[in-house]
């Protein structure tokens, strides 16, 4: 791509070891592009204004909010969504959510797993402080947080059994 | 989302040429992560986003005995667990540590902080207290700003909108000097209510030099040359530094708004600034009060 302004662009992107090349207007979020252009409605979007972390991605394996980047500043890179982490069964962090009811409406549920993802990849047995601390940019208004990170620490668990087999 | 377009320069010198063509009808994107929003809510208009995160370089951190250089493509994140930033200039990594929250860390930079100059920023109080070097590019050249004069309020600064910042070189910190940053969140991620910057030098036993800088509470980041008065040529006993964090609460002007009001704010400053003071202190190798 050539430094001339564009008003739409084509951008090829890996969503869920999926590549794929659309046309998108510049201005299209990368929440956007997801949910209209690849229709993965798994990333929520919630407030729009990058506080709640509903629409959490992770974009060559970081936790981003995906309202929070422009679909341009994907091209080329790697978008991990919630739809891609389960295989035949659901992923250790999905199914510890899901076990520990760590959800009540379930409508931040796709952006605190995909934020414990990340965090338990970079750390297989946080604290409490440091699980709080990771989902700190994630916003639930129903549950108190107190189920989620208790997912967290049994996604924990379950990571580490995994490893052991 | 209002409609724009979209650059992306391979170079310092094609970024600077398009702010230039667009003189001032363009911005710099570089983590996006104040910019977005900003757009979004209209609360910013631009006719074209400059996308810099494709130059190549611009993630650099380079550390030395005396400085601690970060390039424009630098993430929060990167600053926060380099090692070397760590032994250095400890306030900076920590400081970029707990910028906003995860997401925000993983993507956004610490040169668009400072070019952005949030008055709730930490980076910006930062770059103040360390009168860090702002070092922009232009199609006319390259510019070095002085941190300790370089913001002038709401999101105001010496660059006009054809400049780019590229680095930010911070002094490293080390005994007989000092520094630490503390900061009041309402929660874990949100802006910070009020923060204080606190930089001191020691001879002996007396302060020979010190620097105090209030955050969030004004327009911009805020030296308190009144309290700092307080402190060169005395002892960093816990009187004196209890004497000199109250100064900084009584001298601020902050407002009433829905964080707090304005003597809610000043009683942080004083408890932020005691903090600060005191892990100034024992950095730069003196008694702990």
């Amino acid at each position: 791509m050539s430094a001339e302004p564009r008003s739409t662009l084509t951008v090829t992107i890996t969503v869920n070891d999926d590549e794929t090349t659309e046309t998108v207007p510049a201005r299209t979020l990368l929440s956007e592009y997801l949910r209209d252009y690849r229709y993965l409605t798994g990333t929520h979007r919630g407030c729009e204004t990058a506080k709640c972390g509903a629409c959490t991605v992770l974009l060559d394996g970081d936790a981003v909010k995906s309202c929070n980047v422009l679909a341009a500043q994907a091209d080329g890179h790697a978008v991990t969504t919630v739809e891609g982490l389960a295989g035949d069964d659901l992923s250790p962090v999905q199914s510890a959510f899901w076990e520990t009811h760590g959800l009540q409406c379930g409508y931040c549920t796709p952006g605190m797993v995909m934020s414990a993802t990340a965090l338990l990849r970079a750390n297989p047995d946080p604290t409490d402080d440091e699980i709080r601390s990771a989902l700190a940019g994630n916003l639930c208004r129903c549950t108190g947080y107190t189920k989620i990170v208790e997912s967290v620490h049994e996604a924990a668990d379950r990571r580490r059994e995994a490893a052991d087999e | 989302m209002q409609s724009l377009s979209y650059a992306r320069p391979s170079s310092i010198q094609e970024a600077c040429s398009l702010l230039d063509e667009f003189s001032g009808g363009a911005v710099v994107l570089a983590g996006g992560q104040s910019l977005l929003p900003l757009l979004r809510l209209g609360a910013a208009i631009t006719d074209c986003v400059v996308d810099v995160n494709h130059i190549e370089g611009g993630d650099r951190i380079v550390v030395d005995e005396d400085h601690v250089e970060v390039g424009f493509g630098a993430r929060h994140v990167d600053v926060a667990t380099d090692e070397a930033v760590r032994e250095r200039c400890r306030v900076l990594a920590e400081t970029a540590g707990h910028i906003g929250d995860t997401q925000v860390r993983n993507r956004g930079t610490l040169c668009g902080s400072i070019a952005h100059a949030d008055p709730a920023g930490d980076p910006p109080v930062l770059a103040t207290l360390l009168d860090a070097e702002i070092v922009a590019a232009s199609v006319s050249g390259e510019t070095t700003y002085r941190g300790s004069s370089f913001f002038h309020g709401f999101y105001e600064t010496e660059l006009d909108e054809t400049e780019l910042v590229t680095a930010v070189r911070f002094p490293t910190v080390a005994p007989p000097r000092g520094a630490a940053y503390e900061k009041w969140e309402p929660s874990e991620g949100a802006y910070p209510v009020a923060t204080v910057g606190a930089l001191v030098e020691l001879d002996g036993d007396l302060v020979a030099d010190a620097s105090l800088v209030a955050g969030a509470v004004e327009a911009g980041p805020t030296p308190r040359p009144e309290a700092v008065e307080l402190l060169v040529g005395r002892e960093p006993t816990e009187a004196t530094v209890t004497e000199a964090a109250v100064a900084v609460g009584e001298h601020a002007d902050p407002i009433d708004d829905a964080e707090g009001t304005a003597d809610f704010k000043r009683e942080l400053l004083k408890t932020l600034a005691k903090r600060a003071l005191l892990a100034a202190v024992e950095r730069a190798g003196g008694p702990t009060p």
